[in-house]
C-alpha cells in the first residue's frame, strides 16, 4: 500500500499570499481580506484524513467455460467493508496478462459509502489456457484530493478455457505396474506379441491349445505387456521462450502452459503417473503421482509458481537471464537441467513443451535423451515470416527440429493458432512407439 | 510534514497574539508599534515590508509548484496482452539499427550474430545436402554453399571469399554498414537455401511450418 501526497493544492498558497500582498502594498483592506479566502483553501487540505481502504472484490463470468475466441463478460463487484466513506475511489481490474479487453473498460470510479457495493462489467476475448486474474489496482483519494492511497485488492479468480486432448503420445519407458502403455515386452495383456516354447510355470490359459492339438508341441502365447508410464511435463519458460508471433498474441510460454494443462488432464484420466516441471525464472518441480489430490497440487503449481508466469521478463530480468556466461543462478538453464536430471527417476519420461527458440533447450533435450530419459517434444510454433529475422528464426527452429528427430526424439510441430493440440498429438501418436 | 511544523506553530502563535490584542487592549500597548512606525517614517512604509515579503514568497511557491508538479498514481494498462518480442526481433534490430558505438568498439554482439548465422548456415547445409557436420562446416567456411558472394563472405572463414568492394560501396550508399548488409544477405540466403530444400524434397509445405 502506498500513501502519497498529491500536492494538488500547492498553488493556492501563492494565490492567498499574492492577494494579501497586493492588499497590503496597495493599502486596500478589502483586497487584504480577500486573501483570507485563499488562506482558508490552503488550510483545507490539511483538515482531511487519509482514506482507509478496506474492500472486497468479486468477479463473475457470463460464461464459465468459454471456447477459444469467445467473448466473456466479466462482472466485477466491489464492496466497501470499511467504516468510512470512500469519496474518490478508482479501480483498475487486473485483467489476466494474456487476455484482451474487447468491449467496455476494466476501469471504474465510484463514491462508496460503508457497506455499499458498486458494480461494473467489461468483455474479454477468451484464449486457450487457464487465466488467473491479477489483483485489482485501487486508488482512493480523500475528499480534498490531497492524500492518495494506492493499493491492490485480490481474490482468486480464474477463467478457464481449456480444450481437451484425447491422448498423449507416450514413449516406451515405463514403470513396473500394469497400465495402458503397450510395451514391446511379452507377458500378459491384450495385443498379441509372439509365441514361444512352453516353459515350466507358464499359466495354462496362455498355452496355445490348438497348436498342441495339431502338432503336439506345447507353446505359450505372449501378449504385449501393458504398463504405466511416469510422465513429467516439462515447460520451457526460459527468457527466450517468451516470444509471440505478433504483439497482440499470446506468447509461446502461454501456449505451452495451455498445452501442459490439457495433457495433464488427459494423463490424469489414465493410470499413468504424471509430474510437472518448469525451467525459467527458477526450477519448478512436482514429482509424478496420481489421484485427485495430486491433480490439485499440479493445478496450484501451474497457477502460482513464478516459473509458470505468462508475463514476459522485464528488461532487467531479461538482461540477467541472457547473462552470457550463465553466471546468474536464476534463469540458468544448465543448472536447472542438472537439477531436473537429478530428480527424474530412472523410469520417468519427459514431454517437453518448448517453442525451440533457444539452443540451450535443444541441448537439454538431447542431454536428457542421451542420459536414458525418453523425451517427446511438443513445440508451439510462434515464428512469423514477415521479417528477415523472423524467417531466420523459423529456419533455426526447423534445423533444431531436425536435430531432435535425428536423435530419435519425436517432435510435435504445433501451430497454436490454427491447430488444436489434440489433433496434432493424435497425428504424432502414429509415429511414436 | 515535519518541516512544516515550526511554521504552523509560528502561525498559531501569531494568531493567538492577535486575538489577545483584540480582547485585552492592555496587551496591545505593550507592543512598541509607535516606535516602529517612527523608525520607518510612516505606517505605510512599515506595512509595505510585509506585503513585499508576501509577494516574494509567491515567487518561491510558484517556483516550487513548477518544479515539483503533482504526484499521483499511474494505474496499470491491463486492456491488452502483455507483449513479447517476435522470434528473431533481436536480429532485425541489429540489422536494421546496427549496434551502438560502445558495443561496436568493446562488445561482442557482432561476433555473436556472425557466429549464430554461421551455425545456422552449417545446419541448413547439413539439412539440404544431407551431409555430415564437417562437410557442411567446410562448405560454409570456404563459401561454396551459396552463389551469393556477400553472404558467403560474411559467414565464411579466413579461407573464404572476401567481400566484393562493390557491395561495400552499395551498402555505404544505402547508409548501412558492411556488417548490416552482410548479415541481412546471409540471413536471406540461409532462409532461401532452407526453402529450396523444402521444394526439392516436396514433402513439407508452407502450411507445415
Amino acid at each position: 500500500m502506498t500513501v502519497r501526497r498529491t500536492r494538488r493544492w500547492r498553488g493556492i498558497v501563492a494565490v492567498a499570499l499574492f492577494v494579501g500582498g497586493v492588499g497590503v502594498v496597495a493599502a486596500r483592506p478589502l483586497v487584504l481580506l480577500l486573501g483570507v479566502v485563499g488562506a482558508a483553501f490552503a488550510a483545507y487540505p490539511h483538515l482531511t484524513a487519509t482514506p482507509e481502504v478496506r474492500l472486497d472484490i468479486e468477479r463473475r463470468f457470463g460464461d464459465d467455460s468459454p471456447d477459444d475466441g469467445d467473448d466473456v463478460v466479466v462482472t466485477v463487484r466491489v464492496q466497501n467493508t470499511g467504516d468510512s466513506t470512500l469519496t474518490d475511489l478508482r479501480i483498475v481490474d487486473g485483467v489476466p496478462p494474456m487476455l484482451t479487453v474487447s468491449d467496455g473498460s476494466p476501469r471504474h470510479a465510484a463514491v462508496l459509502r460503508p457497506g455499499k457495493t458498486t458494480e461494473f462489467e467489461y468483455t474479454v476475448g477468451a484464449a486457450r489456457g487457464r487465466h488467473r486474474f491479477e489483483p485489482a489496482t485501487v486508488v482512493a483519494r480523500d475528499v480534498a484530493g490531497t492524500r492518495e492511497v494506492e493499493t491492490t485488492v485480490d481474490t482468486e479468480t480464474e477463467l478457464a478455457c481449456t480444450g481437451t486432448v484425447p491422448e498423449v503420445p507416450l514413449r516406451q519407458q515405463t514403470e513396473q505396474q500394469s497400465g495402458r502403455v503397450i510395451t514391446d515386452e511379452g507377458g500378459s495383456g491384450i495385443e498379441f506379441h509372439q509365441t514361444r516354447e512352453y516353459r515350466h510355470g507358464d499359466p495354462m490359459s496362455r498355452i496355445d491349445w490348438k497348436r498342441h492339438a495339431k502338432t503336439g508341441e506345447l507353446t505359450t502365447i505372449e501378449f504385449r505387456e501393458e504398463r504405466t508410464a511416469s510422465v513429467v511435463l516439462l515447460v520451457d519458460a526460459t527468457a527466450d521462450a517468451y516470444r509471440a508471433r505478433r504483439a497482440d498474441e499470446q506468447n509461446a510460454v502461454a501456449h505451452s502452459l495451455a498445452g501442459a494443462e490439457q495433457m495433464l488432464t488427459a494423463l490424469s484420466n489414465t493410470r499413468n503417473f504424471v509430474g510437472l516441471a518448469g525451467i525459467g525464472r527458477e526450477f519448478a518441480w512436482l514429482a509424478p503421482g496420481t489421484g485427485p489430490e495430486h491433480g490439485d497440487a499440479a493445478s496450484t503449481l501451474l497457477a502460482t509458481s513464478p516459473t509458470f508466469s505468462t508475463i514476459p521478463p522485464s528488461e532487467s530480468e531479461r538482461e540477467s537471464g541472457s547473462g552470457k556466461n550463465g553466471e546468474n543462478e536464476e534463469w540458468d538453464v544448465q543448472s536447472q537441467h542438472a537439477e531436473l536430471q537429478r530428480r527424474l527417476g530412472s523410469n520417468a519420461q519427459v514431454v517437453l513443451l518448448t517453442p525451440l527458440t533457444s539452443p540451450d533447450v535443444l541441448t537439454m533435450a538431447l542431454g536428457l535423451e542421451a542420459n536414458g530419459t525418453r523425451v517427446t517434444v511438443v513445440s508451439p510454433d510462434v515464428t512469423n515470416e514477415e521479417t528477415v529475422g523472423g524467417r531466420l528464426a523459423a529456419t533455426e527452429r526447423e534445423n533444431r527440429m531436425r536435430t531432435l528427430r535425428e536423435s530419435r526424439i519425436p517432435v510435435v510441430d504445433w501451430n497454436p493458432e490454427t491447430d488444436r493440440l489434440g489433433t496434432e498429438l493424435l497425428r504424432a501418436q502414429e509415429g511414436v512407439a | 510534514m515535519r518541516a512544516r511544523t515550526p511554521v504552523v506553530v509560528l502561525g498559531v502563535a501569531v494568531f493567538a497574539l492577535a486575538l489577545g490584542v483584540l480582547l485585552t487592549p492592555g496587551l496591545g500597548g505593550a507592543i512598541p508599534v509607535a516606535d516602529a512606525v517612527d523608525a520607518a517614517g510612516s505606517d505605510y512604509k512599515l506595512f509595505v515590508v510585509f506585503g513585499a515579503v508576501a509577494l516574494l514568497l509567491v515567487l518561491v511557491v510558484v517556483g516550487l509548484r513548477a518544479v515539483g508538479g503533482q504526484a499521483q498514481a499511474t494505474p496499470p494498462d491491463p486492456e491488452h496482452v502483455r507483449t513479447a518480442p517476435a522470434p528473431g526481433a533481436e536480429f532485425d534490430s541489429v540489422v536494421g539499427g546496427g549496434v551502438g558505438l560502445r558495443e561496436q568498439l568493446f562488445g561482442d554482439e557482432r561476433e555473436r550474430v556472425r557466429g549464430r548465422l554461421r551455425e545456422t548456415a552449417t545446419q541448413t547445409v547439413m539439412r539440404r545436402e544431407n551431409c555430415g557436420r564437417e562437410t557442411a562446416r567446410e562448405r560454409v567456411e570456404n563459401g561454396t554453399w551459396t552463389d551469393d558472394r556477400d553472404a558467403a563472405a560474411f559467414v565464411g572463414g579466413e579461407r573464404g571469399p572476401s567481400p566484393p568492394v562493390s557491395s561495400r560501396v552499395t551498402a555505404a550508399l544505402r547508409g548501412r554498414s558492411w556488417f548490416q548488409h552482410g548479415a541481412r544477405r546471409a540471413a536471406e540466403e540461409i532462409v532461401g537455401t532452407s526453402d529450396r530444400r523444402v521444394t526439392d524434397g516436396g514433402r513439407r509445405t508452407e502450411d507445415d511450418r
